[in-house]
């Protein structure tokens, strides 16, 4: 059977996604404040900065899981309000900082049922390609309590791009990989970039993501401080001069985000 | 990339069985617990055949009541364990197929439960119920869906609370009594204990609590997911 394992783009899908003085508070702290970004199709944006600097709260709201106190997001044309209608779910892929499978099911069930859940034509079939690209396929039959963290990192993968979404949201994708793991999941993640996807990304493995990323929307206390290219000095070299410069402050009328706020 | 209300229902459901029976923690933790209480229960308040019949309305519902509080904690323990509940809420399934899913799960593992337990309470106190057992088992699966329907959408908005074990029970307890109260008057109507012999007004009451709370969960659980 051949099935592509690819981001293929479907008739009338969003092709980027635009904030716009976009702010989310939790009670009376602001993780996020006025963050205007643009993630167009075809790209994978590094979103970097500090413990605290509101990454997870991004990738948060750009999951739809959570909506900004403040701004607009739009999915191409459509914005962000009120129930999230089921096609624009499906064209999401997340991976957070937990696995997000179910411990009592085997690689393949679990592959199956989110599958199933997500639209995907015949799980049965496409679960084990999955399986064997992300180098799993000798234990798939197994169940994932027996996994280490580095083997249901790679299902996790495999959950969040069995159905091919558009949009893929990745907080922390390399966590507990080996070497091996995080080549495989750089090309694997490139190829769905290369056929059309949106990437968002924040990793603390700066040279992993560097391999990936193609532009950079660095964070500091809820700020953006730089959005754009990653420019000929390299995604390391300019996370570091970009945190370690005060923050652009725009408006005075907010509270600024504090460190201590949970993402 | 449609997925269709019904099988969304039958995969959830499929899944929650599959891993209860693999692990068994719901069900093994919920069974000890109620059989203990029974037997607690039944020395405590074995008495004569007329007493026994008296007592056994109100023992059998507290069974019920620990029994469910003790189901829709666990509802979401296990989704919640690995953040798998976040995959399964971004993806595009309906997010009430989900929920109805996890209420069925939560009504087949209490009536699993008070499958054996009743029995054993109804031997211990030796009350004989073999006359009235089609209505009682209608008043049970209208109790225990009652528990399932108001503690379900609730645990999933307790999940991210803190001290979420204490907070459930204290928002379920109230919401849940009319269940309660209509099963105690119904099983005594039934077994002709309370001077009200008639136990329909008391199933048809929770028919209506069932059903005004099922639609009422199944509409807002997509607005409770929303952080």
């Amino acid at each position: 059977m051949s099935v592509p394992l690819t981001f293929i783009p479907r008739t009338g899908e969003f092709t980027e996604i635009t904030l716009r003085r976009v702010s989310r508070a939790f009670d009376e702290h602001y993780a996020l404040v006025d963050v205007d970004a643009t993630l167009p199709a075809g790209t994978a944006t590094a979103l970097l900065g500090p413990n605290g600097a509101g990454k997870s709260t991004l990738i948060s709201l750009l999951s739809t899981r959570s909506r900004p106190t403040e701004g607009e997001i739009r999915f191409g044309e459509l914005p962000l309000k009120g129930i999230t209608p089921p096609s624009l779910r499906a064209a999401i892929g997340y991976v957070g900082h937990q696995t997000m499978l179910y411990r009592d099911l085997t690689a393949r069930e679990n592959l199956i049922f989110f599958g199933r859940v997500s639209g995907v034509s015949d799980p049965e079939a496409v679960a084990p390609l999955w399986l064997e690209r992300v180098g799993l396929s000798m234990d798939m039959d197994r169940p994932v309590d027996g996994f280490s963290r580095g083997m249901a990192q790679r299902l996790s993968l495999a959950r969040a791009l069995l159905h091919r979404p558009r949009l893929l949201l990745l907080d922390e994708p390399f966590t507990g990989l080996d070497r091996d793991g995080v080549k495989m999941a750089v090309e694997l993640l490139q190829a769905q970039v290369e056929a059309g996807a949106i990437m968002a990304l924040c990793s603390h493995d700066l040279v992993a993501t560097e391999a990936l990323a193609t532009r950079a929307l660095i964070l500091r206390k809820g700020r953006v401080v730089h959005h754009g290219a990653i420019g000929e000095e390299g995604l390391t070299a300019l996370y570091h001069r970009c945190t370690e410069a005060p923050p652009a402050r725009r408006g005075a009328r907010r509270r600024a985000a504090s460190a201590e706020v949970a993402p | 990339m449609n997925v269709g209300y019904t099988a969304t229902v039958l995969w959830v459901l499929k899944k929650d069985l599959q891993t209860e029976l693999r692990s068994k923690q719901t069900l093994a933790m919920m069974g000890l617990f109620s059989v203990v209480m029974t037997l607690v229960f039944a020395f405590g308040f074995a008495s004569d055949p007329q007493t026994n019949a008296k007592v056994f309305p109100g023992v059998l519902w507290a069974n019920v009541l620990f029994v469910g509080t003790l189901g829709m904690g666990r509802t979401f323990a296990r989704e919640q364990l690995d953040g798998a509940f976040t995959a399964l809420i971004l993806s595009p399934a309906e997010r009430s197929a989900i929920l109805l899913a996890k209420m069925i799960t939560n009504l087949i593992i209490v009536l699993g439960v008070l499958l054996i337990v009743i029995p054993l309470l109804a031997l211990m106190l030796q009350v004989d119920l073999t006359e009235h057992i089609g209505l009682l088992a209608v008043q049970i699966v209208l109790g225990a869906f009652g528990f399932a329907v108001v503690g379900t959408p609730l645990a999933v908005m307790a999940t991210n609370a803190r001290f979420a074990e204490v907070l459930l029970p204290m928002v379920v307890f109230p919401l849940v009594s009319p269940v309660l109260i209509a099963g105690v008057a119904g099983t005594g109507a039934l077994l002709g204990t309370t001077i009200e012999s008639d136990p329909y007004p008391w199933l048809k009451l929770n028919l209506a609590f069932d059903t005004l709370y099922a639609v009422g969960g199944l509409y807002l659980f997509e607005r409770m997911v929303i952080e």
